[in-house]
């Protein structure tokens, strides 16, 4: 039973981590009308530049502290270089454009910084931790929760309170309307990717640690923040942290107590199941198409 | 990024085939050979992936997987069954085909996201299924598997001469299957299910089964490259089948140019080709993927588009030096065929009216559209207290009305009223309460396809005309009146095909001549014609397959005087060949030009019902149109 519990404590924790990758899939697909493959890739590569600057005698805290700047600075480029450059084909030719970038990124990552991977990173969170009876409950878990809400909150906040935030809301809900308010779409735009690409390296820098820094690393996390999504519903912010506990729980327990080669396939059918059951996830909303 | 498909690809495809199996005779080099069998096998998989993607617009991430299933389910076979490899080889594809239609089965019901994800999900998943434990007694798991020899006489088939062939022959059946498909009536209706589903719906194309059966294409032909791909390699591996390969086979069907077959096969090849060309293995990733990102982002026609560039540069010069261009034979009978500059060919057009026009009294006769007095009296379609809600908003308010047979029944309010909602029940696609009976018969249950069949045929206000079709080939589609048959049989072109065929062309010119769409422009892509055109073109697909009831949606929106005095005509003479006609209407002088009977709606309610003459003279209907205080 301590088993049980521990793993589904590490689950939610887990479960978290890809809700944030979830919840920023989400929120770029809201604001900019893009689902994009790349963003597991995105935080890779961050990843990357952070251990290479720590490989050059940074400590890890003021590498990913510069590692965080940069990747806003990366993720408003990624926007401006691939996305926004010659609009015009749809929104099919624009997730593949994202899927172009996945692999571009991987292949720079195997080219520039790839020789001898896969490396092993540095854990910015304390090991070990408090113990409930036969549980265990890490540290690097407890603050991955605490971590997670932070960052909700922030959210939150934004949306609530700042014009930005009430801006980001006005083009998630309806692009061409905001523009016609006078909203500049594009900028938002630009700052929702500086965002995400904050997000995609703070995933990475905890993933990092456990599953080993190379150039697949976020391949499972990609898919497990998709069906997150697609789960919490893809309209809904909220949602996409839910679906991603929900996956982390399942998928660390299928992983536990049937084999881990099982674990991408249990979220494949949750996936499915879920499109097959309720198409909008639990919190989405229907689109309704005028024909 | 789902750019035209093409229609002539079959020549292209050919000369590719013979240039790939002469080129051995050229290229003698064993590593340019071997890059050569990697390309070529690839390609068996991505011409599926072609039709798969280029011609229904469905994506897959995924395709890989059915290489896996086909390589490993044949070297299985082999050790564990101790079965001959060309008997593997065939159950293994078959497998693969299985295995697509039942993945395809849930894959298809999803819009291209869901699907997208959803095949890049498998190709991950399988991967890892493949290497862990739970199949390991058949896939030796991350040991790997070893592919038993295979020879045909004394040639052995895992390497030299024997394993060229054996991929060229993989890929020319792979290749003109796909090809071959892309020119029967299912290669058609995938592709008016890809410019709009629920316009194909309407036509009467099964849309469901049309996407699984290009899915089951698809996974066969890449089982066959899997198992090609296992002779080549002669060991399998898990990584082999990595879902980056998924994603690079897409990348090779994108970069040699979507809709054309012929393009990811050289897309494949440039692909060994860079690969090759590069001493590391991550540097021509890198060179790839730049490559596959500029061909999105900038150029998404591919190699094959800056082939047909080239093509009718070529052709240009070729003409300006006085050379002569061989005539294309205006093949009325079988359909013309389309060049890129058809229309620029005045010689092609003028054989076809001049072969049309002999064509005039047959046809007609045939095709049933002979002028019958008009007959009204009787209710063909019966609405009664029919209702609709979105959310709150109550659409549609317990509408009843009656259609009259042979009558022009006109629908008319402001935006809003419901109009095209009303349609849209009628149709099928909005579900209602109430009832709607054609001919005593309630259609409740009847699926939107099935329609069709009964006689409900209908355009919409966006006509969603398959762009890179003729307008002749458009309206043919329109003309089968049913979409079932099974399409291996339709494969083999045998004589009750070609009959259909041909009735369905027949049909589509005597609507094409009696709508009066001048023949001329029957050979233009649907994408090159006005809007007023690409109207009376879907006027004509509706009326193609002879329908008892015809719904028309805002056929006047946005066309000039001269262009709606020419819907106007159309539907006399519609109306004159004894088909039932509902048409909702904006413009006031169209109606009262065309209309039998008028039904006003507003908010979702009937307002008045009666002749033209008497609603617009209603007072109600006038403070509808134009206001209050406004003078009757």
């Amino acid at each position: 039973m301590g088993l049980a519990i521990s793993v589904i404590v590490s689950g939610i924790a887990f479960g978290l981590l890809i809700g944030i990758l979830a919840f920023t899939l989400v929120f770029l697909y809201k604001t900019t009308g893009v689902a994009n493959f790349a963003i597991g890739n995105i935080g890779m590569f961050e990843t990357f530049l952070v251990y290479e600057l720590y490989k050059s005698g940074l400590g890890i805290w003021p590498a990913a502290a510069i590692g965080l700047v940069c990747s806003a600075v990366f993720g408003g480029l990624v926007y401006i270089v691939i996305l926004r450059a010659f609009p015009g084909g749809g929104q099919a030719n624009m997730l593949v454009r994202t899927v172009g970038l996945y692999l571009l990124l991987a292949a720079m990552a195997n080219v520039f910084f790839g020789q001898n991977q896969p490396y092993s990173f540095p854990s910015l969170l304390p090991h070990g931790g408090p113990n409930a009876g036969s549980v265990v409950i890490g540290w690097s878990n407890l603050i991955t929760v605490a971590l997670v809400l932070l960052i909700c909150a922030a959210f939150a906040a934004m949306f609530r309170y700042t014009g930005t935030g009430l801006r980001f809301l006005a083009v998630a809900q309806r692009a061409p309307v905001a523009r016609l308010l006078g909203i500049r779409v594009q900028r938002l735009s630009v700052i929702a990717y500086m965002i995400a690409g904050c997000l995609a390296l703070l995933v990475g820098l905890l993933v990092a640690p456990q599953q080993l820094l190379f150039s697949q690393m976020m391949d499972p996390m990609l898919l497990y923040a998709f069906a997150a999504a697609v789960i919490g519903g893809l309209t809904s912010l909220s949602g996409s942290l839910v679906g991603g506990i929900i996956i982390g729980v399942v998928v660390d327990l299928v992983s536990t107590y049937v084999g881990t080669d099982l674990a991408l396939a249990a979220a494949l059918v949750l996936l499915l199941l879920t499109l097959a059951v309720r198409p909008n996830g639990l919190f989405g909303t229907a689109q309704v198409v005028r024909l | 990024m789902l750019t035209r498909a093409r229609d002539n690809v079959a020549l292209p495809t050919l000369v590719i085939l013979i240039l790939l199996a002469l080129s051995p005779l050229v290229i003698t080099g064993v590593t340019a050979q071997s890059v050569i069998v990697l390309g070529m096998i690839y390609a068996v998989g991505a011409v599926g992936l072609d039709l798969l993607t280029g011609y229904s617009g469905q994506f897959s991430f995924g395709q890989f997987v059915y290489f896996a299933t086909g390589a490993y389910i044949m070297a299985s076979l082999e050790i564990n069954a101790h079965l001959s490899w060309w008997l593997a080889l065939v159950i293994a594809v078959a497998a693969s085909g299985l295995l697509a239609a039942l993945v395809g089965a849930a894959m298809v019901r999803l819009r291209f996201f869901g699907s997208a994800v959803g095949t890049f999900f498998m190709g991950a998943a399988v991967v890892d299924i493949i290497s862990g434990p739970h199949l390991a007694r058949w896939t030796g798991a991350s040991n790997g598997l070893s592919v038993g020899a295979a020879s045909i006489g004394t040639e052995s088939l895992t390497s030299g001469y024997g394993l060229f062939y054996a991929a060229v022959i993989g890929l020319a059946l792979a290749a003109l299957l796909c090809v071959r498909y892309t020119k029967i009536r299912a290669g058609i209706a995938v592709r008016v299910i890809k410019e709009n589903e629920i316009v194909a719906a309407a036509m009467g194309i099964r849309v469901f089964r049309e996407k699984l059966r290009v899915q089951t294409v698809g996974g066969l032909v890449a089982g066959l490259g899997g198992c090609l791909l296992a002779l080549n390699l002669g060991y399998l591996s898990p990584d082999t089948f990595d879902v980056s390969q998924s994603i690079e086979l897409f990348a090779i069907v994108a970069v040699g140019g979507t809709g054309s077959i012929a393009g990811p096969i050289l897309g494949a090849l440039f692909f060994f080709g860079v690969t090759n060309a590069l001493p590391s293995g991550s540097d021509s990733e890198l060179v790839f993927a730049l490559i596959f990102l500029a061909a999105v982002v900038l150029f998404n026609r591919g190699i094959y588009g800056i082939g047909e560039q080239l093509g009718s540069q070529g052709l240009k010069y070729w003409r300006r030096f006085g050379l002569p261009v061989p005539r294309r034979r205006a093949a009325v009978t079988a359909g013309p065929t389309i060049s890129p500059d058809a229309t620029l060919d005045p010689g092609a057009a003028s054989a076809e009216s001049a072969a049309s026009v002999l064509l005039d009294s047959a046809v007609a006769g045939r095709a049933g559209l002979a002028r019958v007095p008009r007959e009204t009296g009787d209710v063909l379609l019966q609405v009664r207290d029919v209702s609709v809600e979105f959310g709150g908003l109550k659409a549609l308010d317990g509408i009843s009305l009656d259609v009259r047979r042979g009558e022009v029944h006109a629908i008319i309010g402001p935006n809003g009223a419901g109009k095209t909602t009303f349609l849209n029940c009628i149709s099928g696609i909005q579900p209602a309460s109430g009832t709607i009976s054609l001919d005593g018969h309630e259609l409740a249950r009847t699926p939107v396809s099935v329609r069709r069949q009964l006689g409900i045929a209908r355009t919409f206000q966006h006509p969603s005309l398959v762009g890179d079709l003729s307008v002749l080939n458009n309206v043919q589609i329109g003309a089968y009146d049913r979409h079932t048959g099974s399409v291996t049989l339709e494969l083999f072109g045998l004589p009750a095909t070609r009959k259909r065929r041909r009735d369905a062309h027949d049909r589509a010119v005597a609507a094409l001549r009696n709508l009066e769409f001048p023949v001329a422009r029957w050979g233009t892509v649907a994408g090159d014609i006005s809007m007023g055109e690409q109207k009376h073109v879907d006027i004509a697909r509706a009326m193609a397959g002879k329908p008892r009831l015809l719904l028309l949606d805002e056929p006047t929106a946005g066309l000039g005087a001269e262009e709606v005095a020419a819907v106007a005509h159309a539907i006399q003479v519609v109306r004159d060949a004894g088909v039932t006609i509902l048409v909702i209407a904006h413009h006031v002088g169209f109606v009262r030009q065309v209309a039998d009977r008028c039904t006003v709606f507003d908010f979702g309610k009937v307002i008045a019902s009666g002749t033209p003459a008497e609603v617009l003279a209603d007072r109600h209907v006038v403070e509808i149109f134009v206001g209050d205080g406004a003078k009757a």
